[in-house]
């Protein structure tokens, strides 16, 4: 029996850069493909040019079929039908996806009328059947709202309805969990499994994630700078990889460790929260806060204590209020009640000099996206002007920071535009550490990283902490990071902190369920194959 | 980077004509503008006056190029003024998001918006009169009050733009990294986030002072602008209007095309500079493959 999709030869150009090298793969009815990649290693490239969505500026040559159809001679009217009828998408982002001003129902309707001739009303009642099947209880009433009134699983659950709507064959699902939390991330991916278990529908799925794939895949292709690396039987891939690159993937995958034994030292507190919360209001202008009094309560009043020397994790979904946190505990944010101590002093400064010595005393790294350098100023200039809070004989030279960082001093006249994502996140921390602070606050330092980088990053900080004795903060919500990295935990959910502890104790004996839930929807790659072997 | 955007380039050599030939006037081999010579009224073009004479005699080549100067200082003059406002109270107000000042200073901007542009100048100029004005120890030209009371006017549009960059450049990680060493608001704002907002500032500048040209020659044409002598496109048009249908075409064609030359190169300079500096314009590599 012929293949379901067929790729031969694949190779696709963007003027100069060679995106595509030579793929061929192929996927039987009902099979569940995985492919696994980092940042630019043509994954999605691949699964866009089934669906033939790649733009203009893209020269494709090879061959695709899809179920005896060459796709990539097919005229527009049969690529038409093609899409949605026969291979339908569900990308990452279902914000951006969705329609936002059109209703949930509507953009349904619209698919369903488009490849078939239900009659209006067949059409509702079709719409309601395919959200029950993707889990939405309210149906009926989800079918009334706009994308921005669901949260980030129900928008997915609705792309999901909307990719199945017409019965598809292969379903191309890019990164479909990467923007979702962990605890979702579970129910989408058991979904998306279920669903085409049940139809005989063929996945393609794309990731970064190896462990994620790893428990429900039948077979994983690893790609690498445009060229298919290694492909076969994901207990093959994951258990017994056969490329250098895959066995590089599978040893930077940030797992809990196993923390070591004995109890922490007892080292005094240097940074504590005393009943700090923080209410934003929610009307945005001045004036419609006049008769517009409620308040969104961010963080309820919450205690937490820092030792020094000691790495503290702070773990969260979305919403948890971890960020706000982290802006309130080193002084970019204010709280509206409690106090924030800095070694029993209010962290408030009144002044420029005093938001300076602070500068000192604290720093914070950030995500280490494009966003966190100014891309108009070289490092060189990022670097000096980070030591502007220092007296001049203090001030060290941009090339020594570079060292500390373990960068080549040649990158210094870049613009940050020109740096990897790693080297753009450890000129981040350089940056941080200019002023030599006590204290060195991360928040989500890897989650912009492709996960061999991230690797780097981890043990960088690991290694500074240590060298230089600084007291740090992790916030993240990946609890690998966390588990890695961190001394103590602490866990928060809702604005709120649900549970605290050692490291070792929260990690293997959580007290709450809600850590717990944490801990069990983290995906465990071959091992968590169990939990996919039937269906929920 | 021009070299990229025909358009640009073509908006570009205009202008650059157009300027050199206002900053070369006086020395360039021409008739003074404003000698008249009654013997020699209404000569059509020829070769000792290309462009003709007018009423009084006078070179109509020599007045366009003079004209040139008045126009091109007066148009950019006014947008100086409105991008040093606007920018101003922009970024002002994107930094104060959520307080009161924001709230004023937007809807401060909201009333000078709704005043129509000609009328208010019309209205000004004829309240406090044409020719010098003394201020105290200021003596403002009629040029320069223009000037001040139409920038006034250009300023709202560019706070708005200003103010709705600013407010998501603002949450960029790197600038909570500047606010962490101690780095003051002025100091952030314009060594930071500015740099990083300017391309569409430019844009709509340079579309501005293509207004600001057209609004001078408006003003000039009821009399209210540049004062005679000195000439002014405008004020050409305004002496011609009684040789429009007499057979007379120099009069109004050459200051006509003028204004229009120069406006369409502002614009043609806008729309390219837009085309450039929008990313939806640059070559695009699908996600993934960046």
């Amino acid at each position: 029996m012929d293949p379901l999709l067929q790729i031969e030869d694949l190779e696709v150009r963007f003027g100069t850069f060679h995106a595509v090298r030579g793929v061929s793969l192929t996927l039987a009815r009902g099979e569940k493909l995985a492919i696994i990649g980092e940042s630019g290693s043509g994954k999605s490239v691949t699964a866009l040019s089934v669906m033939r969505l790649l733009d203009g500026a893209a020269r494709t040559s090879g061959r695709i079929a899809l179920q005896g159809a060459e796709v990539l001679d097919l005229p527009a009217p049969a690529l038409r039908r093609l899409r949605g009828r026969q291979v339908a998408m569900v990308f990452q982002d279902p914000m951006t996806s969705l329609n936002p001003v059109f209703p949930v129902g509507r953009q349904i309707g619209d698919v369903l009328a488009a490849h078939t001739d239900l009659p209006r009303a067949a059409r509702r009642a079709r719409a309601v059947e395919l959200l029950r099947q993707v889990g939405i209880r309210e149906a009926e009433r989800c079918l009334t709202l706009h994308p921005h009134e669901l949260s980030g699983g129900m928008r997915q659950r609705v792309m999901i309805a909307l990719a199945i709507a017409c019965d598809p064959a292969l379903l191309i699902a890019d990164e479909p969990t990467t923007a979702l939390d962990v605890t979702v991330q579970e129910q989408i991916t058991r979904l998306l499994v279920d669903l085409c278990r049940a139809r005989g529908i063929g996945l393609l799925f794309i990731s970064h994630n190896l462990d994620l794939v790893g428990e429900f895949a039948d077979r994983i292709a690893v790609m690498h700078e445009g060229r298919i690396v290694e492909i076969g039987e994901a207990a093959q891939v994951m258990g017994a990889p056969q490329a250098e690159y895959t066995r590089r993937l599978l040893a930077a995958i940030p797992r809990i460790g196993l923390p070591g034994e004995g109890r922490l030292p007892d080292t005094p507190v240097v940074l504590e929260t005393r009943a700090v919360s923080r209410a934003y209001p929610r009307a945005r202008s001045a004036v419609a806060r006049l008769w517009d009094r409620r308040q969104v309560q961010a963080l309820r009043p919450s205690d937490l204590q820092v030792h020094a020397g000691q790495v503290l994790g702070i773990v969260g979904e979305s919403g948890s209020g971890k960020s706000t946190l982290a802006r309130l505990l080193i002084g970019l944010d204010q709280p509206t009640g409690g106090n924030v101590l800095l070694q029993g002093a209010s962290l408030k400064p009144r002044n420029r000099t005093e938001r300076r010595a602070l500068s000192r005393r604290i720093q914070l790294v950030f995500q280490g996206s494009q966003a966190s350098l100014n891309p108009r100023k070289t490092i060189r200039r990022a670097l000096s002007e980070a030591m502007q809070a220092l007296p001049r004989p203090e001030r060290r030279s941009p090339e020594a920071l570079m060292a500390l960082v373990r960068l080549d001093p040649g990158l210094l006249d870049r613009y940050p535009h020109q740096l990897s994502g790693g080297q753009r996140q450890r000129v981040g921390i350089a940056r941080a550490l200019a002023t030599s602070p006590e204290i060195l606050i991360a928040d989500e330092p890897t989650s912009a990283l492709d996960v061999s980088v991230q690797k780097e990053i981890i043990e960088l900080l690991q290694s500074l902490q240590r060298d230089l004795g600084m007291t740090m903060i992790v916030i993240s919500h990946d609890l690998g990071l966390i588990g890695t990295i961190c001394d103590r935990v602490l866990v928060m959910r809702a604005g709120a902190i649900v549970e605290t502890g050692e490291a070792r104790q929260v990690l293997t004996h959580p007290a709450t369920d809600y850590t717990r839930a944490l801990l069990e929807s983290l995906p465990k790659g071959l091992a968590g194959r169990a939990r996919f072997a039937s269906p929920a | 980077m021009l070299a990229r955007s025909p358009v640009a380039l073509l908006g570009l050599a205009l202008i650059a004509a157009i300027g050199v030939i206002a900053v070369l006037a006086p020395v360039l081999p021409l008739p003074s503008p404003s000698a008249t010579s009654i013997l020699d009224s209404y000569l059509p073009p020829s070769a000792e006056h290309w462009f003709g004479t007018d009423a009084l005699g006078r070179d109509v080549l020599s007045r366009t190029l003079w004209g040139a100067r008045s126009s091109l200082a007066i148009g950019l003059g006014i947008v100086v003024i409105g991008m040093v406002l606007g920018v101003s109270l922009g970024l002002a107000a994107a930094e104060a998001a959520g307080t009161l000042f924001e709230e004023l200073a937007m809807r401060l901007v909201d009333i000078f918006a709704a005043i129509p542009v000609l009328i208010w100048a019309i209205a000004v100029v004829g309240i406090v009169g044409t020719g010098a004005t003394q201020i105290g120890p200021v003596s403002l030209s009629n040029e320069a009050k223009l000037v001040l009371l139409v920038g006034i006017l250009f300023f709202p549009g560019i706070a708005r733009i200003t103010y709705g960059l600013a407010l998501a450049e603002l949450t960029q990680e790197y600038v909570d990294a500047r606010r962490l060493q101690g780095t003051g608001s002025a100091a952030i704002l314009f060594g930071d986030v500015l740099p990083n907002i300017l391309s569409p500032l430019l844009v709509q500048a340079s579309v501005l002072v293509g207004i600001g040209i057209i609004i001078e020659a408006s003003l000039s044409f009821v009399g209210l602008g540049v004062q005679p002598p000195m000439p002014s496109w405008g004020s050409m048009l305004a002496d011609s209007k009684q040789t429009v249908f007499s057979g007379e075409y120099w009069l109004s064609l050459f200051p006509g095309l003028a204004i229009f030359l120069s406006v369409i190169g502002f614009n043609l300079l806008g729309d390219g500079l837009r085309d450039l500096f929008d990313p939806r314009r640059r070559t695009r590599l699908p996600k993934g493959a960046a």
